[in-house]
């Protein structure tokens, strides 16, 4: 083969190269193919729009539009059952590596809650923004804040899951009626052990009253908070009493100062919602308000405890798409009922990005091979992609997506 | 054909003019061969004359500058081109480029009404004739704001005249009452009742309340009945009924910081932690706004500028 290739080099250089990298070529079809160089492994100083700070905690507004990565085994006990938007998952996947985009409103919301007096009632932030402006992303981050600073978090990742998509709904035996998520209450209860499972453990989180579930079931005046996770989990029966009761005890203990607490819910306004797909047996469908999940979500986030905080958002596509009310502002979303049990808040609004932050967009997607397309990595193509996506964050992503 | 004509009757001013008395009488000529047609063609094709008969000048061309003009159109009359001294013109030219068609013989401008009867010189003299019959103009009437305020009811009726068997016209009875509602001595509950009571009839924009009675066949009985209403009106909002009572803080037009749910949450807010009362009333300010002017990037940024003030927030 080489010998051949050298006499073809007297008569026409190009030849011998043509073969040369032919040969090349098809000695690397045999190698599996190269993975795509992970930010962690990259012995070389961290790009621009890549922070070196991990730690929520320690971020800034100089970390403004760069991307943290976050620790695989954070993610796992974080977002196993939900919180990243699953679009973004997707793709974290595709990237190897979960990394998010360190924005304004969560710098804000940061700033806040450092510089509270805990001794106040827990404060309310409503986040509000147009569809696909990182609301659902803030508040991802906001909970690696909260899960690096030791609060309990009570996270609901989409609360109108419950409601559009229930996995089994039945008429409460004790509340005349009510209609109860037994399944769906398991599973919150199995997401909040998972997210606190390092703090369940500490003995200062121990019940403060007796709770009675039944004749022969009743979790005494101080045993473990985890008690009652387990008791729910267990006794499908009682989940969503175990809900209610956790919730009242996070409550009592926050106020105590035994631990502080966390609340997180995304698609807030649906518990304000008059419609859901769920029914009584009588085949009568029913509001939120009389699905027992609903109350004790609605009355953790009332101004009635201490010692935490409470971080919401409010989003058009919690409504069922007949319904949508075609507005991103809180008052218009949350209805008067909604506004009044949430009032004084403070309104957080997240907006599409900025120049900085598009660029330093482009500039990741560009890292992480998202986008390959030569022209799109020009001064021409980013003007383009800014004014096809309107720098919204999601349109960009999927504007990108077949580059 | 017209221009022609114009410049052939100018031709004749110019002959006339010459002359020495204008009050010549023409000399009515009708032979075929004669005068000026004769010099024109001869023989079976004799060309046909020009314009038609021999016309006087218009009366215009010989109207004086300082002339009176009253008594030369004393009255409504249809336009009449040769009387009006005036190059009007009047309606769509033929071609794009061309000036509108001129008054002779031009229909839109006859069939319009016009106002040459009524110049401010006939005006004067009409209000002279009619002086001595009037009584003079209230000394304190001196404005808009001074009528409205010693006459703020207006009346408006309509006349109609016929020209048939019959002058009536059911139209006329018809009565428009008019009154500003800052007449009135109203506010709070009354004037929330009064406006609940009139609806649609009010104008926000001009403060006007209009009452159009129709109801009964003579104009009397409609303008006695358009004051009773009024008078109706105002004494039924001056009176407080038990059912009103019962209006909740849903029924209420615009947000009331004092009935509402929110300011019971400051309150018991204000029990366990320490809030200071301006930044309170601030606070209610900007809800208040946000409230009843609506939710947008403003209002919004206000009220959480005042929230946070209000619950202690701030950033390093």
């Amino acid at each position: 083969m080489i010998g051949k290739s050298v006499f073809r080099a007297l008569n026409g250089r190009q030849e011998f190269v043509k073969r040369c990298s032919k040969i090349v070529i098809r000695a690397s079809s045999t190698v599996p193919q190269m993975s795509l160089p992970l930010s962690s492994e990259n012995s070389n100083p961290l790009p621009f729009f890549r922070s070196k700070q991990n730690s929520p905690s320690l971020h800034g507004s100089n970390n403004s539009g760069q991307f943290y990565t976050i620790d695989p085994s954070i993610k796992k006990q974080l977002f196993l059952y939900g919180g990243i938007p699953k679009t973004y998952d997707d793709l974290c996947k595709t990237f190897k590596e979960t990394c998010m985009m360190i924005r304004e409103p969560a710098l804000e919301i940061m700033d806040y809650m450092k510089s509270t007096n805990f001794n106040n009632a827990a404060t309310r932030y409503c986040l509000y923004g147009k569809i696909g402006t990182g609301k659902s992303m803030t508040m991802a981050h906001l909970l690696h804040y909260g899960f690096e600073n030791n609060f309990v978090i009570v996270h609901v990742p989409w609360a109108p899951y419950w409601y559009k998509f229930p996995k089994e709904y039945s008429d409460c035996p004790t509340k005349e009626g009510m209609v109860d998520l037994p399944l769906d209450a398991v599973a919150w209860l199995i997401h909040f052990k998972n997210q606190n499972s390092h703090l369940l453990a500490d003995p200062k989180l121990s019940v403060c009253q007796d709770w009675e579930w039944s004749k022969r079931e009743i979790t005494k005046k101080g045993a473990p908070l985890a008690e009652i996770v387990e008791m729910g989990i267990n006794r499908v029966k009682h989940s969503t009493n175990c809900i209610e009761a956790l919730l009242q005890e996070l409550k009592q203990l926050s106020d105590l100062k035994r631990c502080k607490t966390l609340v997180v819910i995304d698609g807030f306004n649906i518990f304000f919602s008059d419609k859901t797909k769920i029914k009584t047996a009588a085949f009568e469908k029913i509001p939120p308000k009389r699905v027992t999940i609903t109350s004790p979500f609605v009355d953790i986030t009332k101004q009635d405890w201490s010692n935490g905080a409470v971080i919401v958002s409010v989003d058009d596509l919690a409504f069922f798409r007949k319904d949508e009310r075609n507005t991103h502002y809180p008052r218009g979303l949350l209805g008067a009922e909604g506004f009044e049990h949430l009032d004084p808040f403070i309104p957080i609004e997240t907006k599409n990005y900025s120049e900085k932050e598009f660029h330093y967009c482009i500039e990741y997607f560009l890292d992480r091979r998202w986008i390959i397309n030569p022209h799109a990595a020009s001064e021409e193509g980013r003007k383009e992609l800014a004014f096809l996506s309107n720098c919204n964050p999601f349109n960009l992503l999927k504007v990108t997506a077949p580059l | 054909m017209m221009c022609n004509s114009r410049y052939r009757l100018l031709r004749i001013v110019a002959k006339y003019s010459t002359d020495a008395s204008n009050t010549e009488f023409r000399v009515l000529d009708l032979r075929k061969g004669s005068g000026e047609s004769a010099m024109q063609g001869r023989g079976r094709f004799q060309k046909r004359t020009e314009g038609g008969p021999q016309l006087l000048p218009p009366r215009e061309t010989r109207m004086p500058i300082d002339q009176d003009w009253p008594s030369v159109w004393p009255g409504p009359r249809t336009f009449h081109p040769a009387s009006v001294p005036l190059p009007v013109r009047q309606g769509y030219p033929a071609k794009d480029l061309a000036a509108p068609p001129g008054k002779y013989a031009n229909a839109e401008l006859m069939k319009i009404p016009n106002f040459l009867h009524l110049t401010p010189a006939a005006v004067q003299r009409h209000c002279q004739a009619i002086k001595r019959f009037c009584t003079p103009w209230p000394s304190k009437l001196t404005n808009e704001d001074a009528c409205d305020k010693y006459f703020p009811v207006q009346t408006t009726t309509c006349d109609y005249l016929h020209s048939s068997p019959s002058i009536r016209d059911p139209l006329a009875r018809i009565v428009t009452l008019q009154v500003k509602l800052s007449s009135l001595p109203l506010e709070g509950r009354t004037r929330d009742k009064f406006l609940r009571l009139v609806q649609e009839r009010y104008n926000p924009e001009t403060d006007m309340v209009t009452i159009v009675v129709d109801r009964c066949p003579t104009r009397k009985q409609n303008l006695d009945y358009s004051h009773f209403l009024l008078t109706v009106l105002y004494h039924e909002s001056m009176k407080e009924e038990s059912w009103e009572r019962e209006k909740s803080p849903l029924d209420n037009e615009l947000f009331e910081w004092q009935t509402s749910a929110s300011r019971a949450a400051i309150d018991s807010l204000a029990v366990k932690q320490k809030l200071d009362p301006d930044y309170i009333q601030h606070y209610s300010e900007a809800l208040t706004n946000l409230m009843n002017k609506g939710e947008d990037q403003e209002t919004l940024a206000d009220y959480k500028e005042r929230a946070l003030r209000l619950l202690g927030h701030s950033r390093n």
